[in-house]
């Protein structure tokens, strides 16, 4: 044991990769991706980065990946052929979806095609009731008729939706059971293993996907074991998954789904890890790129989670039309806002920014590349934010002439100074991100001004500063290897399982059996995945929630229930918890209303791997230095607070080290990015070599 | 150029107009308030048509009661009515009346929404001592009093509880009296209020935040920020009328048949220059039924077409409707007198579409849709369940949309509210029912170049021991849905009960026995040109995809 991990992030430009072992620093590389076949991509990097670092494969002990290649497959509809075999009367559940419009004036809307088509969903006489019990039970010849129609059509893939499954599958378990013994050349996914959640449309549309996906990833992953070990690869293979935990290959091979936004969720865990190492646990991870903006809410050390992802949006930014998909996933909002984001003067003859975007081609006007509008990029130049010698490490030259031309469409019809526009551009994307986020806090009941922020990506540090402000966030985390945080998360996230029951009943009337028996069923589900991935089962570590409301609300609170024996005792428990957690969201209770649980959900998680303590080669420490020795020059940018540019301090990232302190207005220079501070702050660097800036706020107007 | 980013600038020192590039970000931020108290009002509500049918609104006012941004996803009768409410309340209760923490209510339908269930709440937003805004929020209530959800009342009294413009709190003291007579005349009292309560704290986020952003953006006032927006929205809607050709657009349409008469409803469309003028003259008189409009929803539902085909991007304000006026005879079933009943009004205003857009295809041909399965079928039940509590739950179910000039119309899709459908397992989980099909009905899509989107069909089992009220409250049983330029037209709604012999009333009560199914057709959309046009290939992949039944599927 060499103790020698990598993490893979493939994107759809580059291919990151992070080298880590127990005790040594941490180490990058990075390559472009190849979109047709991804682990193509991974393979080579991989020896690449063996030979540049002086590896062999075999030394490595373990590789994590995160892919996003379910999701490219449901966007670019390059799934199997799949059928549904459905509950008599309701084959249109997935078509019809939820009736309502994701946009209210536009009547020229339109939805994903359903990822099966209606003439290979089929009908089965069969029918579970609210209740669990059975109305009436599959008639074994009437499923196999239907499953020579699916073969006869082609169908590679199959899933099994029937209503309230998850409350009784045994109906769908007959069914698997026939076409595993009889038809063995359909791979088939159960409603009731994919999602046993309340609510069919989300559910079968999640299982239908799955099936869509399956023999994609199959395929994938056996593909890249298969490279991997002719590679000299001995060690064994974890996959990232969208909650954030890591899986087998196994796994994932039979509920591929959960794959859908498995890249992101690395950027998360990263920021997490920050959050905890930094020793401010509650923070908002802050990614900025080419094309969009990120946010997630790390709360307590540990990034939140969602149950529901959209897939294959129509309207990239406009939730609701995409394919739902219920499973937990980190809760990540995405706005159109990134350095290739275009501005432009809209019909009230009012600036405007994104979401298109000049993406990587023809990117940004400075990049020389043939692109002629204005975008974030260009402003951020033009305001002396952006080094144009330094960009990418001085790999690839900024124009500034390019930049200037390109906002004068803009400054020319409004009769304004160039670097004006380009102010109002920063402050406005600024503005849009600060928006999403402040929204997405809303939906959780938070306030953004309890956090900290910590900005990554490209463009993070650029923005983070004016994020900050306009959120009112006080302090901004700058961590190191901002440009590869996704795979540096992927090495940090334990193995994991995040399972979940429905069961709606009012908590007076629970029947605890059944709801031990869930439990139970959960945990032997969850424990076996866990050891078949190597976790020791003595070290999991569970965790049990539940989901209660007042009767009649559409709105759960997620209660944690300790780690005991549950019991007839936990009704009164139960409602004293809720109304507690109730009062402290929504500082009210309602009496006289009754309570009701849905859902029931359990995490697991393997031991998490750490980092070295030492992870940077940082050199001497530099308590109490002057940071004057890591400063490399002075720069002109623009400063909004005063309306006019002025010089400040330009240090490189590389020569700052722990302990020292600086002020801004002042600019770091590194090689995937540039920390902006264009304003008043107090930052140091911590131990961990994170540039750590405090801000003041006017608590008075003027 | 002033220091931070003004053309100009008061003795004070604070900022009174705004370059270009600043109106933008202050706009976005305003609207962002008020999304963000939206969230705030769904994550608390009791009130199932506020979180599924987001039958809400949350709008920020400055002192002249003016709105300077409504959250986004605002339904259709609520476009622009709270400053026509804010009128009255500012003559109630003058700007030197307020003070901090006040909060005064509403849900008088003439003044505000047009029914009792929708109540406005407004609150103040000081700085320091000074007044500088308003924020108001309108919600449904769970419960309001009188008759359960029907449109069978005589007089609006029979309808619940009336609320005056009235004080709720009073520096922020609860005002015990009207809450008692609230109490007193809803059956569920503890929601109520808690729904009340819900829109306060909608209207304290939007106070805070204002504050928070006057403060880092060093605004004195709000006045002059909305009076530019305003003029730059009439300005863009201006702009877009100016390019259509004037002239007087008609269309009209009749419903089913209501106490043995067809009610008519005619629009004419006067577009000259860069103003439209929207007159319903020829309309049927108000009726004995709780069907009829009041004028602020008819405003504020010609609005919302208006602005789908005009320019769907602009934003949501008021200044965008500068160049509308809309005329209604009083005593119109679109303008009715006090004391008509309205509470189920949407029958009526959700056959607006079928005129105003019908009217205007026109003039922009291109632009509007054929008629939709418009009005949608709602079906309340109420009854017992096996433990002895009571249920009454309303169902929404959709019926297709109106072909489009380039596309065929969308399958079972709420229109013109936008009120999604419950999960068949949630509703299977609640009531003693069981739902024996929700499919798509083949050839209920109006023929033509471009298809109807397809009606639903659903059955549905009573289960229950005990007699089960159903109320019904459907239309189109009788006129179809139109198609355009030749289309065919959709489906008409159907209603049944399939085990037994007897007639079920589409705008009635009827009690349902145990082992009763009920079977509900949707209305499909119509059609959008001659039929003989349609691309084979599409004619093949709805019958493949079972669509259609026959190659000429739907045909009338």
């Amino acid at each position: 044991m060499t103790g020698l991990r990598v993490g893979v992030d493939v994107g759809g430009t580059f291919t990151d990769f992070v080298l880590a072992d127990v005790k040594g620093p941490i180490r990058l590389y990075k390559r472009l991706s190849t979109p047709r076949d991804p682990s193509i991509g991974v393979v080579k990097g991989l020896t690449e980065l063996c030979e540049k670092f002086g590896v062999r494969m075999g030394d490595i002990d373990a590789i994590v990946h995160g892919t996003t290649v379910v999701a490219n497959a449901i966007i670019e509809r390059k799934g199997a052929t799949t059928a549904v075999l459905t509950t008599k009367g309701f084959r249109d559940v997935i078509e019809i979806g939820r009736e309502s419009r994701y946009d209210i004036y536009d009547l020229f809307i339109d939805y994903p095609k359903p990822l099966s088509p209606r003439y290979l969903r089929f009908e089965l006489d069969e029918r579970v009731l609210s209740d669990g019990s059975i109305r009436r039970s599959p008639e074994p010849d009437e499923v196999r008729a239907i499953a020579h129609r699916c073969i006869a059509a082609g169908t590679e893939s199959i899933a099994v939706c029937f209503l309230h499954s998850f409350r009784n599958p045994v109906n769908e378990l007959a069914v698997r059971d026939l076409l595993a013994r009889e038809f063995p050349a359909l791979q088939v996914s159960l409603s009731s293993e994919v999602a046993p959640e309340i609510r069919e449309y989300e559910r079968f549309s999640t299982t239908v996907a799955n099936a869509y996906v399956h023999p994609l990833v199959r395929n994938y992953l056996r593909k890249l074991q298969e490279s991997l070990q002719a590679e000299g690869y001995r060690g064994s293979l974890h996959i990232m998954l969208s909650h954030g935990g890591l899986a087998t290959p196994g796994f994932t091979e039979q509920f591929p789904i959960h794959l859908v936004e498995s890249g992101p969720a690395g950027g998360a865990e990263g920021g997490a890890y920050i959050a905890r190492q930094s020793g401010t646990l509650d923070q908002l991870a802050f990614d900025m790129g080419g094309t969009t903006a990120k946010a997630c809410m790390i709360d307590s050390g540990y990034p939140t989670y969602k149950l529901d992802v959209e897939s294959a949006r129509i309207e990239r930014f406009k939730k609701g039309s995409g394919l739902p998909l219920r499973l937990p996933a980190v809760d990540m909002i995405e706005v159109g806002a990134g350095g290739g984001s275009i501005a432009r003067l809209n019909a009230l003859g009012l600036l405007d920014v994104g979401p298109q975007s000049a993406a990587a081609e023809p990117g940004p006007a400075c990049y020389g590349l043939g692109g002629t509008e204005p975008t974030v990029t260009d402003a951020n130049l033009v305001l002396g934010y952006l080094d144009p010698l330094a960009f990418l490490g001085g790999e690839m030259a900024l124009k500034p002439e390019l930049s200037g031309a390109a906002l004068e469409r803009i400054s020319k019809p409004l009769g304004v100074q160039v670097h004006e526009v380009a102010a109002g551009i920063v402050d406005l994307v600024n503005e849009k991100m600060a928006t999403a986020a402040r929204l997405h806090v809303a939906e959780h009941g938070q306030d953004p001004q309890r956090y900290a922020l910590i900005a990554f990506g490209g463009g993070g540090p650029v923005h983070g500063y004016g994020v900050a402000k306009a959120l009112r966030i006080g302090r901004i985390v700058y961590p190191m290897a901002a440009g590869v945080f996704c795979a540096l998360g992927m090495l940090i996230a334990p193995p994991a399982q995040r399972l979940a029951r429905s069961y709606v009943c009012a908590v007076n009337a629970i029947d605890w059996a059944h709801v031990r028996h869930l439990l139970q069923d959960m945990r032997a589900e969850a424990t076996s995945a866990l050891c078949t991935a190597g976790a020791v089962e003595s070290a999991l570590v569970f965790k049990l929630s539940v989901e209660i409301r007042y009767t009649g609300q559409g709105h759960e609170v997620e209660i944690n229930v300790p780690p005991r024996v549950i019991d007839e005792n936990d009704a009164e428990w139960l409602e004293r918890t809720f109304e507690a957690e109730y009062m402290k969201l929504f500082s009210t209770r309602l009496d006289g209303v009754g309570m009701e649980v849905l859902t029931w959900r359990l995490s697991a998680e393997g031991v998490r791997e750490d980092l070295s303590p030492n992870p940077w080669e940082s050199g001497e420490p530099g308590q109490g230095a002057s940071a004057d020795e890591a400063r490399t020059g002075m720069r002109q940018i623009y400063l909004p607070e005063v309306r006019q540019f002025a010089s400040v301090p330009v240090y490189s990232r590389y020569r700052l080290r722990p302990g020292m302190v600086f002020e801004g207005p002042a600019i770091v220079e590194e090689k995937e990015s540039t920390v902006v501070l264009n304003g008043l702050a107090r930052v140091t660097v911590d131990e961990h070599r994170s540039i750590v800036a405090e801000l003041q706020f006017d608590a008075v107007a003027g | 150029m002033g220091r931070d980013g003004s053309n100009g600038r008061s003795k004070t020192g604070m900022t009174t107009t705004f370059a270009p590039f600043v109106i933008e970000t202050l706009w976005a931020r305003l609207v962002a308030i008020a999304d963000e108290a939206a969230t705030a009002l769904v994550r608390t509500s009791f009130s199932p048509t506020v979180r599924e049918s987001k039958d809400f609104a949350c709008v920020l006012m400055d002192t002249a009661g003016k709105s300077l941004a409504q959250n986004t996803s605002t339904v259709p009768s609520f476009v622009g009515v709270l400053p026509r409410t804010m009128q009255h309340i500012l003559e109630r209760y003058p700007l030197q009346a307020w003070k901090p923490e006040d909060v005064v209510i509403t849900n008088d339908p003439w003044l505000a929404t047009g029914h009792f269930p929708d109540v406005t709440l407004v609150m103040p937003i000081f700085s320091g001592n000074e007044l500088v805004a308003f924020a108001g929020a309108i919600a449904h209530m769970p419960d309001i009093g009188g008759r359960i959800y029907s449109a069978d009342a005589t007089e609006l009294y029979e309808e619940g509880l009336n609320i005056p413009i009235t004080r709720f709190h009073e520096a922020g003291v609860p005002n015990r009296d009207l809450i008692e007579i609230i109490r007193t005349n809803v059956r569920v009292p503890d929601l109520t209020m808690g729904d009340l309560h819900s829109q306060i704290a909608c209207c304290k986020v939007m106070g805070r935040r204002l504050i928070e952003m006057m403060t880092e953006r060093k605004l004195a006032s709000l006045s002059a920020l909305a009076d530019e927006i305003h003029a730059r929205s009439d300005r863009a809607m201006r702009t877009a009328l100016e390019k259509i050709p004037d002239g007087v657009y008609n269309a009209e349409t009749v419903t089913d048949l209501i106490d043995g008469k067809r009610v008519k409803i005619c629009v004419s469309i006067t577009i000259k220059g860069d103003t439209v003028h929207c007159d319903y003259t020829g309309t049927s008189e108000q009726v004995r039924r709780g069907i009829n409009a009041v004028y602020n929803c008819t405003y504020a539902h010609t609005a919302y077409y208006l602005k789908c085909v005009l320019d769907p991007d602009l934003p949501n304000n008021e200044g965008a409707l500068r160049c509308l006026t809309v005329s209604v005879p009083e005593g119109s079933i679109l303008n009715p007198r006090r004391p008509a009943p309205v509470n189920a009004r949407q029958i009526i205003l959700h056959y607006l579409p079928a005129v105003v857009l019908e009217a205007l295809a026109k003039a922009l041909p291109g632009r509007v849709i054929a008629q939709s399965g418009a009005p949608s079928n709602r079906t309340f039940l109420a009854g017992e369940r096996p433990d002895g509590s009571r249920f009454s739950v309303l169902l929404f179910t959709s019926g297709g949309l109106g072909a489009r000039p380039d596309r065929d119309g969308l399958a079972c899709t709420s229109f013109p509210t936008n009120t999604g459908a419950a999960s068949v397992e949630v509703l299977e989980n609640t009531l003693p029912v069981v739902f024996l099909r929700k499919s798509l009905t083949p050839d209920s899509g109006g023929s033509g170049r471009w298809r109807g989107g397809l009606g639903q069909t659903l059955q549905i089992e009573s289960v229950s021991r005990t007699p089960v009220t159903a109320s019904f409250l459907m239309d189109r049983v009788e006129i179809a849905p139109r198609g355009m330029n030749g289309g065919g037209d959709g489906a008409l709604a159907k209603l049944k009960l399939l085990n037994r012999p007897a007639e079920l009333p589409p705008k009635g009560r009827f009690t349902l026995e145990h082992g009763d199914v009920i079977e509900i057709q949707c209305p499909g959309g119509g059609g959008y040109g001659p039929p003989e046009a349609r691309r084979p290939d599409l004619i093949d992949r709805d019958q493949r995809f079972g669509y259609i039944t026959s190659r000429d599927g739907g045909r009338q």
